[in-house]
């Protein structure tokens, strides 16, 4: 069982002239028996951060430490983490036995021992009866499962999971969700899963850092990232759909606040105008509110927002309304069950303002 | 790559011109060369008459032959064993190294050359006062100097190491592309597991490149059992019989003796040996082929 740290961590591939910097001054504390996420898109660094942590990849500057100890120099045999692939990496030629016992083999412990483990962690994870297959013989949920036995089976101090999920399909990866979720709580080991799905961070990291190209952009647990994002990548990455962004000005009319974008203008509530006035740097920001946040009213209601309905996308449980504020402006709202809305029509739009947000435009650091 | 039957068809079709012009082309002349095997054409003036096995009987009970067969058992041995194995550890120490193109390269040359080139290369390096022992006496190691290629007892292995030289460089390529064709993950996932070094080749990578020697293996046999130019181009079949193989012996018959019948039984037995490795062979690409 082993805490994580990563102190000022850089990593900077090179081919020839080019310089890639994929992981740019990092620094992390993963806590003991904690399941935290690395999230990002595609080419933000998290996979990178990964294999610095496994040493596979060695890091051009900073510190890692694994249990307290420093592992830059270690190599990943004996950094004793486990870690699954994407692609699961089983070796083909051997069974699903061989493939699990294959750590235990390599670190020369008596064969009793190693059939008791392997059949432990294979009844754990319902694999008992592939022991004899070969890969190419699995589904790839099966396939998933003899992955995580191979890490599991070793016991190591920190798992370290790349996207296990992603090659699942759809209703698979809901339900492996929830497995692993459980089968991490069980074992209590630090595990540190990567993923660009937002949707698998939020229910199962107990801590998730969101990455962007290299640089990490906020770390918390999934609530404080959901409604208190540290700037308007982390606002726009978590939440399905996204949250709405628009742009404006934040001016005073006679002694008033008022957010003015371009097709609308609402005066701010007091509490609130008192904390953009004491911050924001400049004028123009941005401004953000959730789906979820927004109520729609058919009738013209004071200080509300005039939009006409664009387009509906009903999910069953709840319906998405789009709707146009002006042109090329379309927000996307939670809509009310029970009122039935159709293209064109003309609505009101109220903001709760306990939980919009406010981002400053050039730093797109979050304001409010 | 998995495709639909109709494809596999089509496929079929599409190589059936050629398959039909080699057709016509090898099988009638082996069809033909067979038959002149059985003639009595034992001199410069064509004759064709029927005379069974005969030939082969006479050729496989000279001296000549037996000397030729053992050398070429001993060629493919000696050959195609460090040829393969020197491919493979060389092609992963290559890939290691992250320098591939600059180490094929240097280890593709010796393939590009042609034999006979290669042939003369090595008879000067080979030379009483040539490159190889100048090299041995510089370095001290004066026990090693020895005429290679005129002394019975090494001239067969100095000529062994010519083909070893050429053939390396394929066996390497071939071996490469199998390593490199082995998802990187997997070899990842073994390091973080603990493996490393030679548990890792032997463990991970020779396993999964076991098709690549099925490719290396028969090749260099077949190379083996039909060397002629460099022993043409560096001695001759000499000194004595002490580098004559198969395939020398059939030119010398049928082009310098102009006992073109004996010759051509020799081919035939040639092509009868080297049926022993390819019908194997084929049957399993063929079985892959067609799934």
């Amino acid at each position: 069982m082993a805490d994580v740290r990563l102190v000022h961590v850089t990593k900077v591939f090179r081919s020839g002239k080019r310089a890639v910097v994929a992981v740019d001054d990092l620094t992390l504390d993963i806590k003991d028996k904690e399941f935290f996420v690395l999230l990002g898109p595609s080419g933000c660094g998290k996979t990178t951060t990964l294999r610095l942590i496994a040493g596979l990849e060695v890091p051009t500057k900073g510190e890692i430490y694994i249990g307290g100890e420093l592992v830059n120099d270690i190599p990943p045999k004996d950094r004793d983490v486990a870690m699954v692939f994407q692609s699961y990496a089983l070796y083909p030629h051997m069974k699903v036995f061989d493939n699990i016992a294959f750590p235990l083999k390599l670190r020369k412990m008596p064969k009793r021992e190693i059939e008791r483990r392997v059949k432990e962690v294979a009844k754990m994870l319902h694999i008992e009866h592939l022991l004899d297959r070969k890969p190419a013989e699995l589904s790839g949920g099966e396939r998933q499962r003899v992955a995580l036995a191979r890490a599991i089976v070793r016991r190591p101090k920190v798992f370290l999971m790349d996207e296990p999920l992603s090659n699942l399909d759809a209703k698979l990866r809901v339900m492996a969700r929830a497995y692993l979720k459980r089968l991490q709580r069980e074992l209590e080991v630090t595990t540190i899963y990567v993923t660009h799905d937002q949707v698998e961070a939020m229910t199962m990291a107990d801590r998730i850092a969101v990455m962007n190209i290299g640089r990490l952009q906020q770390v918390g647990t999934p609530n404080e990232l959901y409604n208190k994002p540290a700037n308007l990548f982390v606002a726009g990455f978590i939440g399905s759909p996204p949250m709405n962004f628009v742009e404006g000005v934040l001016r005073e009319i006679e002694g008033k606040l008022f957010f003015d974008a371009k097709y609308f203008k609402i005066p701010l509530p007091s509490d609130i105008e008192e904390i953009l006035r004491g911050q924001a740097p400049s004028e123009e920001v941005i401004l953000g509110v959730r789906p979820e946040d927004m109520r729609i009213s058919l009738e013209k209601v004071p200080e509300g927002i005039r939009g006409r309905i664009y387009v509906l996308e009903p999910l069953g449980t709840r319906t998405i309304v789009n709707v146009e504020l002006g042109p090329e402006l379309i927000v996307k709202v939670e809509g009310p069950r029970e009122v039935d809305l159709r293209i064109g029509q003309e609505i009101w739009l109220t903001l709760d303002y306990n939980r919009i947000h406010f981002f400053d435009k050039k730093t797109e650091k979050a304001i409010l | 790559m998995r495709l639909p039957r109709r494809y596999k068809i089509i496929q079929f079709l599409i190589f059936l011109g050629p398959i039909l012009t080699i057709t016509v082309l090898l099988y009638a002349m082996i069809a033909w060369c067979t038959y002149i095997s059985m003639s009595d054409w034992r001199s410069a003036a064509i004759s064709l008459r029927f005379v069974g096995f005969r030939n082969y009987a006479d050729v496989v009970s000279t001296e000549r032959f037996l000397v030729s067969l053992i050398n070429n058992i001993q060629w493919m041995i000696l050959f195609m064993i460090p040829t393969t194995f020197l491919g493979l550890v060389l092609a992963y120490l290559i890939i290691m190294t992250g320098k591939e193109t600059l180490f094929r390269t240097i280890f593709l040359l010796s393939t590009a050359i042609s034999m006979t080139v290669a042939g003369t290369l090595w008879v000067w390096m080979y030379a009483s006062e040539g490159a190889l022992n100048t090299l041995f006496k510089m370095l001290g190691l004066n026990f090693l100097v020895r005429p290679w290629i005129s002394d019975p007892s090494t001239a067969l292995y100095a000529l062994i190491f010519v083909t070893i030289w050429q053939y390396l460089g394929f066996s390497i390529i071939v071996f490469e592309a199998a390593i490199k064709g082995i998802d990187r993950a997997i070899v990842e996932a073994a390091v973080v597991d603990g493996a490393s070094g030679l548990t890792l080749f032997f463990r991970i990578i020779l396993p999964q490149v076991k098709h690549a020697f099925l490719i290396v293996v028969p090749l260099l046999v077949l190379a083996a059992l039909k060397v002629f130019d460099v022993v043409y181009v560096m001695t001759r079949g000499g000194p004595g019989l002490s580098t004559y193989v198969l395939a020398y012996f059939m030119w010398v018959k049928a082009f310098w003796e102009r006992f073109m019948a004996d010759g051509a039984a020799i081919a035939i037995i040639i092509l009868l040996l080297s049926l022993v490795v390819v019908i194997p062979y084929a049957w399993y690409a063929l079985k892959r082929w067609f799934g």
